[in-house]
Parts: C-alpha cells; sequence; structure tokens
C-alpha cells in the first residue's frame, strides 16, 4: 500500500517536472480536503465549453489523493496538446490552491498568451481561465466565464475556428491542416491526396 | 458629490428635452377649414428620414376625421444591413384628427394599429415604450404641420423627441442585448454538446 501511494507521488511529480508554479497562488477559506474534493467535482465542461477553439478535445484526469493534485491531460485525436494541475496545500485553517502550468519550449508557460499553435486546444491565456476554473470549485458553482478579467477582443485562429464550429457545427480535426474547416481538408484531400499538417511544439524539454 | 456632478450633464439633457416637448402642444389650430386641410393632407408621404430608413409611410389617406398614414416596415433595417423579413408590412396608422374650431380647425395626433393588429396588444406596447409613443405623435404633428403652413418637413423638429425616445429605450435595448447573448451561449453550448456527442 505504502509503496502504491509513494509511486502515485512520485509519479504525480514527474508529470509536472518542468511546472512553473504561478505566484498568484489562491487561498480559500476552505479545509484541504473539502477543497480538493470540490476541485475534483470541478465544472471542466463548462471550463472546456467557455475556452476551447475549434476541435474537439478531451480532459483526462489524474487524481493524487496522497498530495491532493489533479492533472488535466488535454488530448485531441491520440495527441496532447495541453496540460495543467491543480494542488491543494494546506494553510492556516484553509487551502491554497496552486496551479501547475508546464512550461513551453521558450521557457514561458504553455498557453500564457504569447505562445503560437497551429492547432490550439483553448483560448489564451489559460492562467486567469483557470482561476476561474478553481473559484467556480471552491464556490460549487458552474463555470462562468463572464467572470474572468477583460482580455480584450481574440483575433487568434483560435477564436476564427471556435466561431467556424459554432457557426457550422462541424468541428475541424488536429489532422486538419491549420486554418482550415475540416470540410475544406476534406475537399482537398480528395482533390490532392494527403496534406501535409502543422504539428505544434507544445511542451517545452523536462528539465532536471 | 463626484458622481452628482458627473450624472448633471445627462440629467440636464433629459430636462432639456423634456422641457423642449412639454412646449409641444397635442393640439394645433390652423386658419383653415377641416375640408381643405384634409385636402391639403391626402396624399402627402412622411419623409423617410423620420423613421430613420427601418420604415416609411404610404401617402396619406382620407378618413372620417381627417388623414391617416400607414407605417410600413421599410426595405432595411436603417443599419445597412439585409432586407428585413415582413417588409412592406403595416406596422401602424399616424391619424391626423381634424375637428372644426370656430373659423379653422383644430388638428391632433393619434397612433392607431392597423386591422390585424391586437388594438390591447398595440396599446400595451406603446403603454411600455412612451418615448417611441410621443416620438410618432410627434413626427405626424410635424408632417400635418409642415403640409399646412406649407414648409417643409423640419428634422430638427422631431430629432428631440427621436433623442428621447432612444434615451428612454436604453434599458429595453441593454436588456435585448442581454437576451440576445444568452440565446447565443446556449446555442454555442447546444452545438458543442452536439458535436461531442456525435464523435463518441
Amino acid at each position: 500500500m505504502r509503496t502504491c501511494l509513494r509511486g502515485g507521488l512520485v509519479i504525480a511529480l514527474l508529470a509536472l517536472v518542468g511546472c512553473s508554479q504561478g505566484a498568484d497562488e489562491l487561498y480559500y477559506d476552505i479545509g484541504p480536503d473539502d477543497a480538493f474534493a470540490r476541485l475534483v467535482k470541478a465544472d471542466i465542461t463548462g471550463f472546456r465549453d467557455a475556452r476551447q477553439c475549434g476541435m474537439l478535445i478531451y480532459f483526462e484526469p489524474t487524481v493524487y489523493d496522497v498530495t491532493r493534485t489533479i492533472i488535466w491531460d488535454v488530448t485531441s485525436g491520440d495527441r496532447t496538446v495541453a496540460r495543467f494541475g491543480l494542488h491543494v496545500i494546506p494553510k492556516g485553517n484553509g487551502s491554497v490552491i496552486e496551479m501547475q502550468i508546464p512550461k513551453a519550449p521558450d521557457g514561458k508557460e504553455v498557453y500564457d498568451g504569447t505562445q503560437k499553435y497551429s492547432h490550439p486546444a483553448f483560448l489564451q491565456p489559460l492562467r486567469p481561465a483557470l482561476r476561474e476554473l478553481v473559484d467556480a470549485a471552491m464556490e460549487q458553482r458552474p463555470y462562468d466565464w463572464h467572470r474572468l478579467p477583460e482580455m480584450g477582443v481574440d483575433y487568434t485562429i483560435c477564436a476564427s475556428m471556435r466561431q467556424n464550429f459554432i457557426a457550422s457545427g462541424q468541428p475541424y480535426r488536429i489532422d486538419d491542416p491549420s486554418g482550415m474547416t475540416h470540410e475544406q481538408a476534406e475537399a482537398a484531400r480528395s482533390n490532392y491526396g494527403s496534406l501535409p499538417i502543422e504539428r505544434d511544439d507544445v511542451f517545452g524539454p523536462v528539465g532536471p | 458629490m463626484k458622481s452628482h456632478f458627473a450624472q448633471w450633464p445627462r440629467s440636464l439633457a433629459a430636462l432639456a428635452l423634456l422641457t423642449m416637448l412639454a412646449a409641444c402642444d397635442d393640439t394645433n389650430h390652423y386658419p383653415t377649414s377641416t375640408d381643405a386641410a384634409r385636402a391639403k393632407l391626402v396624399g402627402t408621404t412622411i419623409p423617410d428620414i423620420a423613421f430613420g430608413g427601418s420604415a416609411h409611410s404610404g401617402p396619406g389617406e382620407a378618413t372620417a376625421d381627417g388623414v391617416q398614414w400607414a407605417v410600413e416596415i421599410g426595405p432595411a433595417d436603417g443599419l445597412g444591413g439585409d432586407p428585413v423579413q415582413g417588409t412592406g408590412d403595416k406596422v401602424m396608422m399616424l391619424k391626423a384628427k381634424l375637428v372644426a374650431a370656430g373659423d379653422g380647425t383644430d388638428l391632433t395626433v393619434d397612433l392607431t394599429p392597423p386591422p390585424d393588429v391586437d388594438p390591447a396588444k398595440f396599446k400595451a406596447l406603446f403603454d411600455q415604450h412612451p418615448g417611441m409613443d410621443r416620438m410618432f405623435r410627434n413626427i405626424v404633428q410635424e408632417q400635418a404641420d409642415s403640409v399646412l403652413t406649407n414648409r417643409p418637413f423640419s428634422y430638427a423638429n422631431v430629432s428631440a423627441s427621436m433623442a428621447l425616445a432612444v434615451l428612454s429605450e436604453l434599458p429595453n435595448i441593454r436588456q435585448q442585448l442581454d437576451d440576445d447573448r444568452k440565446v447565443y451561449e446556449q446555442h454555442e453550448r447546444d452545438t458543442m454538446d452536439q458535436a461531442y456527442d456525435a464523435a463518441k
């Protein structure tokens, strides 16, 4: 049993090696066990609907009870397009929720608002959007994007592909060329055969 | 204190508009017979500029007690967009009622529903939007006055009531935007749910 726990701990730590631990840690006057239970029930579907781009993405949580950590791997097709974690740290009578966001190849956080992706998973920046995920979980309410801080109009490919998705009802796929709707990609494939697909280097190298 | 000062310009503007409108008596007297007044008004049309391109009036038609103009939905929404559904449908009747008074005619204005619109609903609509009621009355009053005094229709004479109508409609406009936003957000969620369900 103890070996299993230790194994889980090691896996959790390994999964987040290279993650930056945000300075803007969130304190809640909620005990750590309760806070963790609320995070486990966080409205990840609401978060997804509010922030996703034009391709379907899937959140696969891994829950580490020992460290009170949840890590979500975000996938599309057979590729991991993002990852983030939330970690409960006891503090006084309450809890601090630490966001754990992996580093990008340039040393900054993934989806920090400056990253460029050909097939983005969600709107940037991630950190304030995650804060609302945590706030909503702690208040045991649905995710509410209206509570996000003003981030200006988003003119990225994410926003335009999201609009295409909503307008057509058809998501594009990670195996479609960047900027093409799935319908356009299928038409191009039928005319020209296989198409070159850009691949994003989302994560930086795992550090020591 | 600061916030009181900040509200002054808006309050003063609204007061000024109300004062200007209060000066517009609902009854105008003209030194002409009712028949002559009717004859001058029949066949005239209210300039489209009065409706901002969103509607236009048909020619004035003689009625038992005066003249009426049918207001129809215009070909555009006033914003340069696509043609509006229901173009040509009558939405209201603007009436100038003529009553012999002394050696002339008293003219009052009224808004009535077209035959296929429920009068109770029509009244309720304008009860909820008094600024719009005032604006349309002001428009027909200006139309009649300009014709009967042989001068062009003056947009300046109706712009105050238009401004007041817009001001009074701001809460409704805001509510409409909120409602539209909620509908769009629900559409977004439904679209996504369907796409995820289809991918299972």
